[in-house]
């Protein structure tokens, strides 16, 4: 198990800079927002499947789709083995296909439109958007910090799950369900200390550092919508309004 | 700079007070180290310096701390922190931002400063501690040292008159160790007063303007840095000091060698052209070495030079892309032995390997697993409790021990399966010289019972007081191989490896 590579500091933010990477992370949010509505209201597949593809395309843009594959492949074999277990059951693989279809592709738009946002977003953009969208300080600070410290915690997880291997303990599913204690004694105490070990230092670094909670805070780095940002913008309600369009219309290719 | 008064300082629930009419008196621009063992209120002293105590831990503080005529009473952290730069040992839990730029700019942003001043700030900072190449670069690609340079980048940008540094070197490999001491002098040349906590004094000599000795929470000497060149009281206050390193070592290891003959011993261990690659593309290439039964192995080198991968490998956490780790290769049978048999591994932090609630039980945990009855658990566990010392610490909380103590739990932990070899990963890290000489006296003494082991460590003088080899790795690769006795002569001998200049 190597959790590392699953949530290094790369795969949370993708440090490159591409025309997404620029985007106001405001427009980047209602990106997510919007395609993920809209997929609730597209019924047709096709129309579904052009607005992953449309995502995929601008992850690709932005450098990141190399990063994403890992996590969409597992995603793809969930859905592969839904559809194919669902075909076992009831010996109809069109009607399993149909039956899971819309639901894989509205769950893969709003994973898609996720990952584009955290892999292109850095916490420090994350929270001057949440400021400027009147969020509170003290709140908006903690979320952007619990985001930079999760590859952390998969760090510390990890080094647990080695020591208990280091001591001939290979907790598998089968062993935490015989002897809980093994998940209990072996990874939570210990990732609990880790914990509180580590906040208790943020917090006094953040502190050390005229940290007050956020509130009064400035940046050097000033996100403002520009005309690129109002471009893309319109681009996208009119792409998806012409998918509305589509979908509602009489065009269907299913 | 910093006035203190009759300071005496309770933490939470404790009798014994951590502060003891400590009186001190800094003036600006001086540089002072304040050294002594582990556990004897040098820390604390530096969190009653920007506030952390009483404002953050608590506790009951008396006396006054006054730095550059603030009471730090009346002032909260975070109104000292323009007063007061504070850094901590490890830099990557003090990092809220990903990019260099952006972390150096988090202490203006809290001030709530205009882009134009901040962004100043950020490139003065920067240029002191001369990382502005790196502005744009991502700190957590940058080594140690960096890290630890922007750190201090991230503190200079508010403009602190004063900059307290707890063991900052402790995680430094040498390179990043001396990276870190040329800042600090550039730093006193431009007249910041400086505070340094720290007991490893090789660095510092050149720099200190005046050294503060504490013990029990006291301040129990005040000196010129000549006291740095004495080694009667670095002996005495438990001070690391390697410029007498060579004697002690001599004698420490005529009774190190003497317990193992080179040529008779047999080979419990050979590795043969492991090869091993992580996705990033770093990678473990083509190691191959020996140890024999008794033999202790230093591994030596830079951060990131692979010594805890390849330690990770041998273990078996890590599989290797190519190559063979063959324990006993001289015993057919051998291989059959369980690997929890054959060797264990202590991490560098013992938070993430202790999971019990006992001393007693931490020793037992996870035996049943390996097969042993409860009787045998039983005396094993007895047998080693009272081989290590442990006896009277048998129902303490693992957690609620010191460091060395946790160590040598771990140690135990691992001892009970009869291991023929144990790999100690930076074991000595944030040690003073007592708790490393009890180390290697546990060392000496598990050696004596026929246990190998791989020391990996950037410590010199640990290492040359217990290795009978010494691994030199660099970017994956041994680069060389020498007995530790050839390393006796170290100026000569060791400016060839950078890693041991002292």
């Amino acid at each position: 198990m190597n959790m590392e590579n699953a949530f290094s500091y790369n795969t949370s933010y993708v440090g490159e800079d591409s025309p997404v990477h620029r985007m106001d992370p405001r427009i980047k949010l209602g990106l997510v927002l919007g395609t993920t509505l809209l997929s609730v209201f597209l019924q047709n597949v096709a129309w579904l499947v052009t607005l992953v593809v449309m995502l995929l395309a601008l992850s690709a843009i932005s450098g990141t789709l190399k990063k994403m594959t890992k996590f969409l492949g597992l995603f793809f074999l969930f859905a592969v083995l839904t559809v194919a277990i669902m075909t076992l059951l009831t010996r109809n693989f069109i009607y399993s296909l149909e039956y899971f279809s819309p639901f894989f592709l509205r769950f893969g738009v709003m994973v898609t439109a996720g990952m584009l946002f955290a892999f292109t977003t850095s916490p420090n953009h994350l929270s001057q958007a949440l400021q400027k969208m009147y969020f509170p300080a003290p709140l908006s600070f903690t979320l952007t910090v619990t985001l930079r410290y999760i590859p952390t915690l998969a760090n510390e997880a990890e080094t647990i799950f080695n020591a208990l291997r280091l001591r001939g303990v290979y907790p598998s599913n089968w062993d935490v369900i015989r002897k809980p204690s093994y998940l209990y004694r072996g990874m939570i105490i210990p990732l609990f200390i880790r914990i509180l070990k580590l906040s208790d230092e943020i917090a006094i670094a953040a502190e050390s550092r005229a940290f007050n909670g956020g509130n009064g805070r400035s940046s050097l780095k000033n996100i403002k919508i520009g005309r690129n940002d109002l471009f893309f913008s319109l681009t996208m309600i009119m792409f998806c309004f012409v998918l509305m369009v589509m979908d509602k219309g009489t065009f269907s290719l299913i | 700079m910093i006035n203190i008064e009759k300071l005496e300082y309770h933490y939470p629930h404790t009798s014994k007070p951590a502060l003891n009419s400590v009186d001190l008196h800094v003036n600006k621009g001086e540089f002072i180290l304040v050294t002594g063992k582990s556990g004897c209120g040098k820390s604390t002293l530096a969190c009653t310096l920007n506030g952390i105590i009483p404002h953050i831990s608590g506790g009951d503080m008396e006396g006054k701390v006054v730095v550059n005529g603030k009471n730090t009473k009346n002032f909260t952290v975070f109104q000292m922190a323009q007063e007061v730069g504070f850094i901590f040992q490890n830099p990557e839990s003090q990092f809220f931002n990903l990019q260099v730029e952006d972390e150096v700019a988090f202490g203006p942003e809290n001030l709530g400063l205009d882009p134009e001043e901040i962004d100043k700030r950020v490139s003065k900072a920067l240029h002191d501690v001369k990382m502005t190449f790196w502005r744009k670069h991502n700190v957590f690609n940058l080594s140690e040292g960096q890290k630890q340079r922007v750190n201090i980048a991230a503190n200079l940008s508010l403009n602190p008159e004063l900059l307290v540094l707890d063991e900052p070197t402790s995680n430094l490999d040498l390179p990043g160790a001396m990276e870190l001491f040329q800042t600090l002098e550039r730093l006193k040349n431009n007249g910041k007063t400086i505070v340094l906590i720290d007991h490893r004094t090789q660095h510092v000599k050149k720099l200190v303007d005046r050294v503060i000795i504490m013990d029990e929470g006291k301040i129990i000497h005040k000196g010129g840095k000549k006291l740095l060149h004495d080694p009667e009281a670095m002996k005495k206050y438990s001070i690391r000091n390697p410029t007498h390193l060579t004697t002690m070592v001599k004698k420490f290891n005529a009774y190190n060698t003497s317990n193992i003959s080179h040529n008779t011993s047999k080979v419990i261990l050979e590795v043969n052209n492991l090869s091993y690659q992580y996705s990033n593309g770093f990678a473990l290439e083509d190691v191959s070495f020996t140890l024999k039964k008794g033999e202790i192995l230093g591994i030596v080198g830079n951060n990131g030079s692979g010594k805890t991968t390849l330690a990770k490998v041998l273990a078996g956490l890590l599989k290797p892309g190519k190559g063979t780790i063959i324990f006993f290769p001289e015993d057919q049978g051998g291989n059959k032995i369980s690997m929890a048999h054959k060797l264990g591994m202590v991490l560098q932090n013992p938070d993430h390997q202790l999971f019990m609630n006992k001393v007693h039980t931490e020793l037992s945990f996870g035996l049943s697993e390996l097969g042993f009855s409860l009787e045998e658990i039983e005396s094993r566990v007895e047998d080693i409790l009272s081989s290590m010392n442990l006896s009277k610490l048998r129902n303490r909380h693992p957690h609620s021990l010191s460091s060395g103590e946790k160590q040598r739990t771990l140690i135990s932990a691992f001892m009970t399966r009869q291991p023929h070899l144990l790999i100690l990963d930076e074991p000595t890290t944030g040690m003073d010289s007592y708790h490393m000489n009890q180390l290697v006296g546990e060392i000496m003494k598990l050696q004596g019972d026929g246990v190998s082991f791989i020391l990996i460590s950037h410590d010199i003088e640990f290492l040359l007081k217990t290795t009978h080899k010494l691994i030199f790795m660099e970017n994956g690769k041994i680069i060389d191989e020498k007995l530790t006795e050839e390393c006796y002569n170290f100026t000569a001998n060791l400016k060839v490896h950078n890693h041991f200049k002292v």
